[in-house]
């Protein structure tokens, strides 16, 4: 886009408007941030160089209205959270266990390494 | 007037910046604990709505009632309005007391009306049948 906004000169046609119409269309249904920026600035852009991609613009903000789902957060601190100053082991219930992962998994006999796999590779 | 598409009280949720896709995480349907009172430290509630022509000129209102076992309840409210055909509606709580085992139950209201609600089962758990020290 930078490279194309080198051919924007003063009361001259926009040569590259077209591209940043299609643009603008390619990224009506993008959710992320960047679009909707993107479009926003087009759309509020009014200068007589490029006099058809602002409408573009707008009418891609407008359809992205209706298609995509807008979000509200809202959040609500009832009562502080206590944060503990002690060790957290002194306040979760400790779970004896008499087996570990490694002992309950069944060892399964290797004859090669990736080391030598690799050095026969080779 | 708008209608729900769902709602749902999970521990935590996700909403990917880039895809605007949601993500849930933990939903709540039993919370377990030894001593009461217990500490809710994060539940979030998520509830999508689907606008009726003529809802974009109106104010709307969610509100979030928790009412815990044996407790008084508690409403939480959000205002709105359809910035698009759907809208989502994040509310977050942190640290809500429960303050004895039973039924809590979660509610979503519009504007004042009951439209749906989540339950989640309240229990105590005695440490010694587990076999938990500490």
């Amino acid at each position: 886009m930078r490279e194309r906004l080198i051919d924007l000169k003063p009361k001259t046609y926009f040569p590259h408007e077209s591209a940043f119409c299609g643009l603008a269309v390619a990224l009506e249904t993008l959710p992320m941030p960047v679009a909707e920026d993107f479009l926003s600035e087009l759309a509020a852009l009014k200068i007589a160089e490029m006099p058809i991609s602002s409408r573009v613009a707008a009418l891609c903000l407008e359809r992205r209205g209706e298609l995509l789902i807008s979000n509200t957060l809202s959040e609500f601190k009832v009562r502080p959270v206590p944060i503990f100053d002690q060790p957290s082991h002194e306040h979760l219930p400790w779970v004896p266990t008499e087996s570990t992962y490694p002992d309950v998994l069944p060892r399964v006999p290797t004859e090669s390494t990736y080391p030598e796999t690799f050095k026969d590779a080779a | 007037m708008a209608h729900m598409e769902f709602f749902i009280v999970s521990e935590e949720l996700s909403v990917d910046q880039q895809t605007n896709r949601l993500s849930l995480f933990n939903i709540l349907e039993q919370i377990s604990g030894p001593n009461f009172p217990l500490m809710l430290v994060s539940a979030v509630a998520v509830s999508l709505w689907v606008a009726e022509p003529g809802d974009e000129e109106r104010d709307f209102q969610c509100t979030l009632r928790i009412i815990p076992p044996g407790g008084d309840q508690r409403d939480f409210t959000t205002n709105f309005r359809f910035r698009s055909r759907r809208h989502r509606i994040i509310q977050r709580l942190q640290g809500f007391q429960l303050n004895e085992p039973g039924l809590l139950r979660v509610e979503m209201l519009l504007n004042g009306e009951y439209q749906a609600r989540h339950e989640v089962d309240i229990e105590r758990v005695d440490p010694s049948t587990l076999g938990l020290h500490g």
